[in-house]
């Protein structure tokens, strides 16, 4: 499954963006989502991530909210 | 598929986690959560993150204690005493929330012992912990460290909780330790030079 076929449209954030990005948001404002495996998650993440693996997605959506901004890796 | 469902800013981090050159935590989605016990109300919120600036605040203090490095010493004093502040605030806004007149006894009796901020345990902390010869560096990580993990734990905690106000206030002390990352990187560079 690929994410351009459950978000669309999908823009590209460097991580120097994404950086500059979340120093500016407030916590809260915005999504981060780690679509890897568990394991990936537990390993190494980037702090705040909410985990949600890319085979669950369509069926966990309803846990995102839309209306804010989602920053995905 | 999902303009429909009204996600319309979405955005690929390119490189995925591998371009990524800032803060990064680890431990399974559920570390630190067995504390959420219980946790209902804001003031349950506070006072579970008040223990958890107290066992920081602890940690830096004995640190200092250990170290042989009078820099490292320095600065870690200086952690502990904006963790002291920590708990003022916080206690501050205990009174605020809780509404009554509760004495800071109400807050450091029942906190959690032995739980450092980022839901480590204090096996995971001693096997990070720095000797008596961490040089400034080391104390820089090990304080980044714990840190980007209590930022990390206080997301968790908000997206395990039902209460808008409660999430609330959580993303609040999440925005706090982010800013003390900053805060922290900030001193490291003009230290480290």
């Amino acid at each position: 499954m690929k994410l351009k076929s459950i978000f669309a449209p999908v823009r590209n954030m460097t991580a120097e963006e994404a950086s500059a990005y979340m120093e500016k948001h407030r916590e809260g404002s915005y999504t981060l989502l780690d679509v890897r495996q568990e394991r990936e998650y537990t390993k190494a993440r980037i702090p705040g991530a909410k985990l949600m693996p890319l085979p669950e997605l369509t069926d966990r959506l309803g846990e995102l909210d839309p209306r804010k901004p989602v920053i995905v890796y | 598929m999902l303009e429909s469902e009204g996600f319309r800013e979405v955005y690929n981090l390119k490189g995925g986690i591998r371009a990524w050159q800032g803060h990064e935590v680890e431990g399974p989605p559920g570390m630190g959560l067995e504390h959420l016990e219980g946790i209902e109300t804001p003031g349950d919120i506070i006072l579970l993150a008040y223990g958890m600036e107290e066992s920081l605040g602890g940690f830096y203090k004995e640190a200092a204690g250990r170290t042989r490095n009078s820099d490292a010493e320095q600065l870690l004093t200086k952690l502990a005493g904006v963790e002291e502040k920590h708990k003022n605030q916080l206690f501050k806004l205990y009174r605020e929330v809780a509404g009554g007149e509760e004495d800071r006894g109400a807050l450091e009796s029942p906190v959690a012992g032995g739980v450092l901020e980022g839901g480590l345990s204090s096996e995971q902390v001693v096997q990070r912990i720095m000797g008596a010869k961490s040089s400034l560096a080391d104390v820089f990580s090990i304080a980044m460290m714990f840190e980007a993990q209590a930022m990390d734990l206080y997301m968790r905690y908000s997206e395990a909780m039902e209460q808008e106000q409660a999430r609330t206030l959580l993303h609040d002390l999440a925005e706090q330790e982010k800013a003390h990352l900053k805060a922290l990187g900030i001193i490291k560079d003009k230290e480290m030079v």
